[in-house]
């Protein structure tokens, strides 16, 4: 038994360790597996006002002088630690949200979609790679159970992620129509 | 209130061209977002509860029918930043009983590891970690979720849980206080196996902690597989201000000691709108002869339950809700699989339900539900019948 604890202590020290990291590194780690032969850099672009509090955070990834793309970390509404409410219920007290990247190319087609940040107790079969791989090539128009999968025990996380890309495909190619990226 | 009227006019803001230039469409999930962004809200309230009405059915007997309003929950979260949060959920059981069912604080650090502490659920089966009631089919959960694994099963304890993405795990372990077999008397029974032992984190007795941990597989669509596993030694009042150098006592107070070793695995497959239910529970015990012969207890040495169920959702209406869910659920369980040579082997201790009932999910949050259980032991073969019926909500 002490045994298992200690065995449990060290683990958790170790985890601990290696549990830091902020967005940079995460999207840094994305785009090197997916622009494997090239030098790449993030710079992170400045975003209108209205978008505030919308995307954290929105990249051009560049190869020297030449835009591969754009990787863009933000946050959709998923379940709370000990409960979820039913999707479309606007009351926000109802939701706990999650972190997600998303890496586009230059024509903001999908190339991944990442959940960085999952800590609720329902929804995480969201993370499975495989279900995620379905928005890869297109920007929007993404509908539950009509283009997309239908996930249960997961729908609200979903719902709401692809609620949210279909959010920021959009507001990207509107950025992109008025040169702003 | 407040909120919901801000969001609304949100809403109705974000399609009006107010704001000039907007690069935002008029979603629910862009305005919360702004909402829940600029004043991210930390606390979070939130209730379940069911309301049921059970009649036996007995050839040649009365038998009084009950109604009961069997749980309302209340439950409570609270952000202290972005990574830690305090959740509680407090229980009022048949109305007059109180409960504190979880209480506990997480601190996540990423998806792949998260810290939690406090009252905590023990994730064994299936229905102890999701009782939430549009989550089971049936009024009454099923009693492998009863006898097998004591739900709702909450202990004092401490542990990690998190996300290995490329393996598609999700996994959880934790360090809890066990049970209390002894307390001047058996907790342990034949018939209950370990349910009247917990301890829910009420001044629990605590000298060796258990542990307990639960692997989730969530690689296939429609698929979710759960392995989990409980091992400890359970308390005993006895040791409390013992002599260390009385070998006599000692023996004695080992003797209201029992070893456990629990495993069981929870499969749920979807296929269209059907939905498979597989949940397996085998408990393993050790020195329960000498626990039933020191308390006179009729505790069995190994404990086996099991059930499948089949449900099929059918959409009344084209946007989803209402539902209709039936559902056929079969039952086995014997908390007197195997004993040890001083117990007799209790043959009305091995059951088989069988029930099949019907689910109306009004919207997603309330459900109404109505079945009927034929219950059948070895020594009493022909079934007797309860008809349930019941009313569930969740916000």
């Amino acid at each position: 038994m002490k045994k298992t604890l200690k065995v449990i202590s060290f683990v958790s020290v170790l985890a601990v360790l290696f549990a830091f990291a902020n967005p940079e590194k995460k999207i840094n780690k994305l785009v090197s597996k997916i622009w494997k032969d090239q030098p790449t850099s993030l710079h992170l672009v400045d975003l209108p006002d209205s978008l505030d509090a919308t995307i954290s955070q929105l990249h051009e990834i560049r190869s020297n002088d030449e835009i591969l793309g754009y990787a863009c970390y933000t946050s959709a509404f998923g379940c709370k630690v000990g409960g979820c409410t039913a999707p479309g219920n606007p009351n926000v007290d109802g939701y706990e949200t999650f972190d997600y990247i998303v890496i586009y190319d230059k024509d903001i087609s999908i190339l991944k979609v990442d959940i960085a940040n999952y800590g609720g107790q329902y929804g995480y079969e969201i993370c499975r790679a495989n279900w995620l791989a379905q928005f890869i090539g297109q920007t929007m128009g993404f509908k539950l159970e009509d283009n997309i999968d239908g996930i249960s025990g997961a729908t609200v996380s979903a719902s709401y992620l692809i609620d949210d890309l279909n959010q920021v495909g959009k507001t990207l190619k509107t950025l992109q129509g008025n040169k702003i990226i | 209130m407040k909120r919901i009227i801000a969001t609304a006019l949100l809403a109705f803001l974000s399609t009006s061209t107010l704001w000039g230039q907007t690069f935002l469409d008029s979603t629910v999930n862009s305005a919360s977002k702004r909402i829940f962004f600029a004043d991210p809200k930390k606390l979070s309230v939130g209730s379940y509860g069911e309301a049921h009405y059970n009649a036996p059915i007995e050839a040649g007997k009365f038998r009084n029918a009950e109604a009961d309003l069997h749980r309302v929950i209340l439950f409570m979260g609270y952000k202290f930043n972005s990574k830690l949060q305090f959740f509680t959920e407090i229980e009022f059981e048949h109305v007059k009983e109180i409960y504190v069912e979880q209480a506990f604080i997480d601190y996540s650090f990423n998806s792949a590891f998260n810290v939690k502490a406090g009252v905590i659920l023990i994730p064994m089966g299936y229905v102890n970690e999701f009782h939430e009631p549009t989550l089971f089919n049936g009024v009454e959960r099923p009693s492998i979720d009863k006898y097998l694994i004591p739900t709702t099963w909450s202990e004092i304890g401490v542990g990690f849980h998190g996300l290995i993405k490329k393996a598609n795990l999700k996994y959880q372990i934790y360090a809890v206080n066990g049970f209390n077999g002894y307390n001047g008397s058996a907790k342990f029974s034949g018939s209950s196996g370990l349910r009247s032992a917990r301890q829910k984190g009420s001044e629990a007795a605590l000298r060796t902690p258990a542990v307990t941990g639960k692997l989730t597989f969530f690689g296939l669509n429609g698929l979710r597989l759960g392995v989990s596993g409980y091992y400890g030694t359970s308390e005993t009042s006895m040791y409390d201000g013992l002599d260390r150098n009385d070998a006599a006592a000692i023996a004695s107070a080992d003797s209201t000691r029992v070893g456990i070793l629990m495993g069981s695995t929870n499969i749920q497959y979807n296929i269209g709108d059907f939905q498979i239910l597989a949940v397996g529970s085998y408990t393993k015990l050790s020195n329960v002869d000498q626990y039933n012969g020191y308390t006179g207890s009729t505790l069995g040495k190994d404990l086996i339950g099991y059930y499948g169920e089949v449900s099929y959702k059918l959409d009344l209406k084209k946007d989803g809700y209402p539902k209709l869910i039936p559902f056929v659920r079969y039952e086995k369980y014997n908390t007197h699989y195997r004993v040890e040579g001083g117990t007799t082997q209790n043959l009305a201790y091995d059951h088989e339900i069988l029930t099949g009932g019907i689910g109306l999910q009004i919207t997603p949050g309330t459900i109404v539900k109505t079945d009927y259980q034929w219950v059948k032991t070895v020594t009493n073969p022909k079934p007797t019948g309860l008809f349930n019926l019941g009313f569930g909500y969740w916000f």
